[in-house]
This record gives structure tokens, C-alpha cells and sequence, in this order.
């Protein structure tokens, strides 16, 4: 199991999933939206879950989206409400350009899960497939030294990561740390989704919130659940190798339901 | 507006030109067993890909004599690296080519800086989605953005007015992928399961069972379930959205097809189909006219019934 100095972050999606969680289990909370921009919270949601957080003790991590201009506006108007030294966790370059472009040098950007490029098909280690593929489907952009220098002059010391079957190869520089994402590992998303009245229009009245979809494939021994516009697995087991064998993990990050 | 078309051999250019293309793309693939740990581009199997860089310098001169362009596709989300010599290697072999399709951003600073000459496109998989996003790639030496499909029309608009300056292509026929491009992590070509299929989102084979939880909340389940039966279906064109196109050409705008592996038929069929629709919008008036005309088009060319699925969101439902 993970060291004890290891940081507890736990994902919540209001304030009052955030009176259930005690301080002695976590110290960080996430909050956010991170793979829709409709599901951005309202500046009055984050204000509320911020205050909170400070006022319990926790640290935070706002979770953004790939977005639109439409989301990256919302977004802006929320960055100039978060207490200094919260992370951002970016999902989309065009959102890093505007914090810059902002001046917020009193947040923390730090490398989310759908900038790391790696394969998360959850086919992975339950078929059959060519021994030498399994180093590449280990590795990812991280692997390379050009990207970690990229981050590195970007002001990018975190990164992202999920707790996936196949596990990872990359070699961090001592100034990266690594924050393992679990139980839920990201597969998929679409701005075609299924919970909106039209696939391809953008009116979405969130009824992504009132269900879920639950997935079972042939010969899979794993569920996909879909939530919202975005498909996951689950991989709960934390004593696997691969877990405890990424370089610089500093941070766990639990989420008790697959996040938006 | 230009079109840009794939092509996997040099004998499918004359065909491809003469059906309307005025540009092509392609891939370049050195191994002799392709799968995604060792493909060079994003189409990690040998039928889509021309086999030596012999054939490449072969088919950009012949791109040439035509007074068309050539686009190379180095665009894999990322490389290992040892691949990045290999790809500087190539683009050094290949002088004449007027630009390549890129995603990884270690690899479009390095091309920047070793071929300045080079246009860059980047690829769909960078995922402009904002106008952020644009200038963020726009300041690494990118001049040409390939955009997602999943913009909806009004988007896709803004970015195009707002960036003249700026080459774009955009999807219009073939790309049914129903996730987001670049932000999918299935995998395709690496399974050697008997009979078992790639496509793991759509593939009947995969035999995926879908359950949906909606506690007190029957009249959403089912528009999900049937939102995801409608999903599945080969959304593969944006020929009606042209109409929206019209006036914002300052001959930046590349519509984009795809399918490498597609048969030549299939291909200059898609090519004729698109350059036809270009001639019907010179006189066409209103959208409901145009579509019209385009839904004949496609009976003419296809021999059979749009599904009546456009891609991109202009017109209201």
C-alpha cells in the first residue's frame, strides 16, 4: 500500500459532498469540471467550495476541461476567484495561453490527464496482443525528455495520472511530480453526447446528472461506465506494481463516482 | 475553397487530381510489421501508407508537375525517441515537400527550427477547440490548423473570420469517429484475437451491452438509449454545412477528406462528390436549396440516400 507521505486528495462536486469528507483522510480536495465546459461550476459554486475548503484546512485543485472561447470565458471569470496557490489542472493548451495571457502567476498550472497521451483502452492486458506492444502502451508523451522540458518551462511541475492496468514506463525529471488518479481511468470522451436533446447541438440542460450508463463488452472482465459525455473503467487495486512503481508520486487522488 | 485528399500510392494522384483535388496528404511507413508502437503516423498499418521514401520523392514530383501541393503525416500524439531521428531523417531526404501534418509538440518546435521552410499543419489530435488554442499552436510556427469536427458551426465560424491569417482544413466527408479525435485512447490495429475486430467503439463484434441507470427518470433513459444507438451510426459528412462556408474563403479554407484505406473508387467518388457540391454553391441561394441539391448529389454519386447526419451544427434541429 501507499506511503503515508503520500498527499490525499479526494474529488467532490459540491460543497456539500465536501462536509463528508474528513481532514484526517485528505488534505486536498479537487473540484471542477473536467471534460465538459457545461459542467463548469457557476462562479458562486466555486466562491462557496473555496471558502469551505480554506476555512476546513484544504488544499485545492480546480479541475478545467477542453472548452470553447464560450468555456474558456467562463473559466476566466473563475481563475480571478481562486485563492492564491491553487492548482489548475489543465486539459487544453488554449487554457494555459490564458492564464497567462491573465497574468496569474498566484495560480499553480499543473499537466491533466487528457494532455497526458497514452492509450487507456481497456482491452489492455485482458487480450491477446504482441509481447514488445506493452513497452509502447506504458509509455506516453511523458517518456520524452523535450516534452518534460516543455512543461518544465511552462511552469508545469505536476502531473497527472491514472491508475491503469498496464501501468507506466516514463522516467520523470526530479523536479516532476506525479498526482495517480483512482479508482476511475479515462477511456473516451465526445462532444457528442448521449445525455444532451441533440447530438450535435450544444443545448445541454445537464441531464447527465440524473443517471449513468454501466457497459459490459464480450470476454471484457470490465465495466465502462459512462458519465456524462465521457466513458471510464475502474481499477480499484492499488497494491498492483505499477501503482507504486511511478517514479515521483507524491499524490493520490480519489474519486468516489467517475467525475464530469 | 481547395480540397485535400489522402492518397496511399503515387498511381492514385492522376486520378485524384482529375476528380478535383488540389492538394494531397499521405503517410510513410518504413516497417515492414506496422502496428501503433511503431507507426509513424496515425494509421499504424501498411495499406495506409506509402512503403519507402523513394515512393514519396517519387509522388511529390509528380504532385508537382500537376501544380498541386503534398502534405506528409507524422501525426502520432507522440514519439518515442528514437523516432524523432527517424522522422528528421526522412525530412531530409524529402526536400520538395510543402508541409507536414503534425501533433506532438516536441515534434512541431523541432521541425519549426530544423525546416523552416516546411509548412506545419497541425492535426486534428491538438484539439483546437478555442481561439487560445490557435494562437497557443500559432506561436510554436504552426500556419495551418486542422479542425475538430465536434466544433459546432458557430464556432468553427468564429475561429475562421477571426484568423484569416491563418490556413484551415476542415472535415467533410469520412471521419466517423464518435468520440472526440484527439482525445480518444482506444486502440486500433494491435489485437491478434482471432476474429476479433479493431473498432472497439462500434464494432458489433466487441458485442458491448449497454445499461442505463436512471433512477426515477424514464423519459431521459430512453432518449439515451436512443441517443446511443443514433450515435453509432456513420455520421461521415459535412457537405451540407459548405453553404455556411461561403463568403469566409480567402483561399485559407482546405476541405478536408479522409479514409487512406478506402478503395480508389470510393475515394474519387468522395472527391468528385465534394468538388461537384463547390460548383453548386457558386449559385445556390438559401440553405434549404442547397441541401436539396446536395442530397441529389449524393444520390447521383452514392446511388443511395444521405442518412441525413451532418456533422456540424449549423442548422437548427
Amino acid at each position: 500500500m501507499p506511503s503515508e507521505n503520500i498527499e490525499k486528495a479526494v474529488y467532490v462536486s459540491s460543497v456539500r459532498d465536501l462536509s463528508e469528507i474528513s481532514r484526517r483522510s485528505f488534505s486536498r480536495i479537487y473540484y471542477g469540471a473536467e471534460f465538459c465546459e457545461n459542467l463548469i461550476p457557476l462562479p458562486g459554486q466555486v466562491t462557496r467550495v473555496s471558502t469551505r475548503a480554506r476555512k476546513e484546512g484544504f488544499a485545492l485543485s480546480f479541475l478545467t476541461p477542453y472548452c470553447t472561447d464560450a468555456g474558456l470565458e467562463k473559466l476566466s471569470k473563475i481563475f480571478s476567484l481562486l485563492p492564491d496557490r491553487t492548482e489548475v489542472i489543465l486539459n487544453d493548451f488554449g487554457v494555459l495561453k490564458r492564464m497567462r495571457e491573465m497574468g496569474l502567476n498566484n495560480l499553480i498550472p499543473v499537466l491533466g490527464r487528457l494532455l497526458v497521451k497514452y492509450k487507456r483502452d481497456p482491452r489492455i492486458t485482458f487480450f491477446k496482443m504482441e509481447k514488445r506492444l506493452m513497452g509502447y502502451l506504458r509509455s506516453s508523451n511523458i517518456n520524452i525528455p523535450e516534452f518534460q522540458e516543455f512543461l518544465l518551462r511552462n511552469g508545469i511541475n505536476r502531473i497527472e495520472i491514472e491508475n491503469s492496468f498496464q501501468g507506466y514506463n516514463f522516467r520523470p525529471d526530479k523536479n516532476i511530480r506525479v498526482s495517480l488518479y483512482y479508482p476511475y481511468v479515462y477511456i473516451s470522451t465526445a462532444v457528442r453526447c448521449v445525455f444532451k436533446r441533440a447530438l450535435n447541438l450544444p443545448d445541454c440542460r445537464r441531464d447527465c446528472h440524473s443517471g449513468i450508463i454501466k457497459s459490459t463488452v464480450s470476454g471484457l472482465p470490465v465495466n465502462i461506465i459512462t458519465r456524462g459525455n465521457t466513458e471510464f473503467y475502474s481499477n480499484s487495486r492499488l497494491d498492483s506494481t505499477s501503482a507504486l512503481k511511478i517514479l515521483n508520486m507524491d499524490r493520490m487522488v480519489f474519486f468516489a463516482r467517475p467525475p464530469f | 475553397m481547395k480540397i485535400t485528399a489522402p492518397i496511399v500510392s503515387a498511381r492514385e494522384i492522376a486520378p485524384a487530381i482529375k476528380a478535383g483535388a488540389d492538394e494531397l496528404y499521405f503517410g510513410l511507413d518504413l516497417n515492414r510489421d506496422t502496428n501503433d508502437a511503431n507507426a509513424l503516423n496515425l494509421y499504424p498499418t501498411p495499406l495506409a501508407s506509402f512503403r519507402s521514401i523513394a515512393s514519396v520523392k517519387q509522388a511529390i514530383e509528380i504532385i508537382h508537375g500537376y501544380g498541386k501541393t503534398a502534405f506528409l503525416c507524422f501525426n502520432n500524439e507522440f514519439y518515442l525517441k528514437e523516432q524523432y531521428g527517424l522522422i528528421t531523417g526522412i525530412l531530409r531526404k524529402l526536400k520538395g515537400l510543402d508541409g507536414v501534418v503534425l501533433t506532438d509538440v516536441p515534434l512541431i518546435s523541432m521541425i519549426r527550427r530544423q525546416f523552416p521552410r516546411l509548412k506545419i499543419a497541425v492535426s486534428t489530435r491538438t484539439n483546437i477547440f478555442n481561439s487560445s488554442a490557435l494562437e497557443y499552436f500559432a506561436g510554436l510556427g504552426v500556419k495551418r490548423f486542422v479542425l475538430p469536427r465536434d466544433l459546432y458551426g458557430k464556432d468553427l465560424l468564429d475561429i475562421i473570420k477571426n484568423y484569416r491569417r491563418y490556413e484551415f482544413e476542415i472535415f467533410m466527408k469520412n471521419e466517423n469517429c464518435p468520440y472526440v479525435n484527439g482525445l480518444c485512447t482506444h486502440t486500433h490495429n494491435i489485437w491478434n484475437e482471432p476474429g476479433k475486430a479493431q473498432l472497439f467503439c462500434r464494432d458489433k463484434r466487441w458485442d458491448r451491452k449497454d445499461a442505463l441507470f436512471f433512477p426515477g427518470n424514464s423519459a431521459i433513459k430512453e432518449r439515451v438509449g436512443l441517443a446511443l444507438q443514433e450515435r453509432l451510426k456513420t455520421l461521415n459528412c459535412g457537405a451540407c454545412s459548405l453553404i455556411y462556408l461561403r463568403g469566409h474563403d480567402r483561399d485559407n479554407i482546405y476541405l478536408k477528406l479522409t479514409g487512406r484505406m478506402r478503395s480508389d473508387q470510393s475515394s474519387w467518388k468522395d472527391v468528385e462528390f465534394i468538388k461537384t457540391a463547390l460548383g453548386l454553391l457558386q449559385g445556390s441561394g438559401s440553405e434549404a436549396d442547397f441541401s436539396g441539391e446536395i442530397q441529389k448529389l449524393y444520390k447521383k454519386i452514392y446511388l443511395k440516400d444521405c442518412d441525413g447526419g451532418c456533422w456540424y451544427a449549423f442548422r437548427k434541429h
